[in-house]
């Protein structure tokens, strides 16, 4: 659907599928990719209600990239969507748990797990 | 006498390979039958060189390339490849080894190419061991990003190399590194706000690129200084701004602030160093991290 040098983006129903690329772990593109959030949000706007993001290209990341999926968040929380993050290595497991953002989004093995994260018909 | 390790579940291939390189004398050789054999050996003894074969059960020749790049970064590859393997043998060669020798080549290039691999790699190590007894170093940088995010990646790859720790307690400081270069760079030298950031980020973006055009904030610099003493790394990030006060910053963690755009750098630098200490203006910050004693992927050079 669009990809950029920070990720790659996909619709699977109404989901937004976001693939981080390994540039976004960059403290230069990081920069870069608050100011380019705006397309995937742009997307739960106009189609999706949820959004997963694959970490899986990502050793590192900074409080910047936090900051980012904080306003995809944003977006997803104004439709009254949901959010899950997959395929975290142990660091980025370890800075969105101290971060206490696990709270709001949950860290899941597989795109699967994710998917059913969001999809699932509970009460949040 | 350089020794190298000569790897093959061929026995015949093996001798082949031995056999050429101990002619004269010039080299001494050991063996091993497969990829997890030859990372036995190099745990017991570390080889100047390891000559591999590409097609190997357990772990083919390729797997051990990559092993060999992440756990002996000092020690060169070359690949053994038998007729129809040379596109695998240019993957290797992306992923680290140092180069191939076609089997059906051996008598004419395998000597002059172990020879000349052993040449590159002696200068590498002996530019490694050197640089490894620096024990202080000062950076003065523009305000730049890029140049920033360059030495966050060479301060890592420097830790990992000192064996100062596992590749993750590597990962953990540059992220500190990067989280304390983000801070001078915004909220030092240009005094750009994270409040901005709480409506639409390119408020606090657009500042910051006009800002960086204009004077003072232009002639602004951030100076790094890494201290490798036995027992520690230090890293001490100073800017010139006119400093900040840390303990005005909200705890992210609060659910209250748990939304709210400030403090999150800071919280990950005290997750991921020991100690964390700032100057009396607030304009400088030394991150000690102390080391473990645990192991190392990386051996000592």
């Amino acid at each position: 659907m669009k990809t950029s040098e920070l990720y790659h983006a996909q619709l699977e129903g109404d989901v937004l599928i976001l693939t981080l690329q390994s540039q976004a772990q960059n403290m230069a593109e990081s920069a870069a990719i608050s100011e380019r959030q705006r397309l995937p949000s742009e997307y739960i706007r106009v189609a999706a209600t949820h959004a997963v993001v694959d970490f899986n290209q990502l050793s590192y990341f900074t409080s910047m990239l936090l900051e980012a999926l904080l306003q995809l968040w944003k977006s997803v929380e104004a439709r009254n969507g949901r959010m899950a993050l997959y395929n975290l290595a142990p660091i980025g497991r370890e800075i969105i748990s101290v971060s206490h953002f696990d709270r709001l989004w949950p860290i899941c093995d597989t795109r699967e797990q994710a998917l059913q994260a969001v999809l699932a018909d509970v009460p949040r | 006498m350089p020794k190298i390790l000569v790897v093959d579940d061929l026995l015949s291939d093996c001798r082949i390979a031995g056999g050429l390189l101990t002619q004269d004398k010039a080299f001494s050789v050991v063996y091993a039958s497969n990829g997890i054999d030859a990372l036995d050996q190099l745990e017991l003894h570390v080889p100047d060189l390891v000559l591999t074969d590409l097609q190997m059960p357990k772990m083919n020749g390729l797997e051990l390339v990559q092993r060999i790049r992440e756990d002996y970064p000092l020690i060169p590859t070359i690949l053994m490849t038998a007729k129809g393997s040379e596109a695998i043998a240019i993957q290797a060669i992306e992923q680290g080894a140092a180069s191939y020798v076609p089997k059906k080549r051996l008598a004419t290039d395998l000597h002059e190419t172990v020879r000349r691999v052993l040449a590159v790699s002696t200068e590498e190590r002996s530019y490694t061991r050197l640089m490894h007894r620096v024990a202080e170093t000062t950076f003065v940088l523009e305000n730049d990003l890029t140049l920033l995010s360059t030495l966050v990646g060479q301060l890592r790859q420097d830790l990992e190399q000192r064996s100062f720790g596992t590749r993750n307690e590597a990962i953990r400081m540059a992220t500190a590194l990067d989280e304390a270069f983000h801070n001078a760079f915004y909220h030092g030298n240009l005094e750009v706000d994270s409040v901005l950031k709480e409506g639409n980020h390119d408020t606090f973006h657009e500042l910051a690129i006009k800002l960086l055009s204009e004077p003072p904030y232009c002639d602004r610099r951030i100076t790094v200084t890494a201290r490798y003493p036995p027992a520690d790394a230090t890293f001490i990030i100073r800017d010139e701004g006119p400093g900040f006060n840390p303990d005005d910053l909200p705890d992210p963690t609060d659910p209250e602030y748990l939304e709210r755009p400030s403090g999150r750098g800071l919280l990950l630098m005290r997750t991921f160093v020991d100690q964390i200490v700032f100057n009396n203006v607030d304009n400088e910050v030394t991150l000690i991290k102390h080391k473990h004693q645990e192991i190392s992927q990386n051996k000592e050079v």
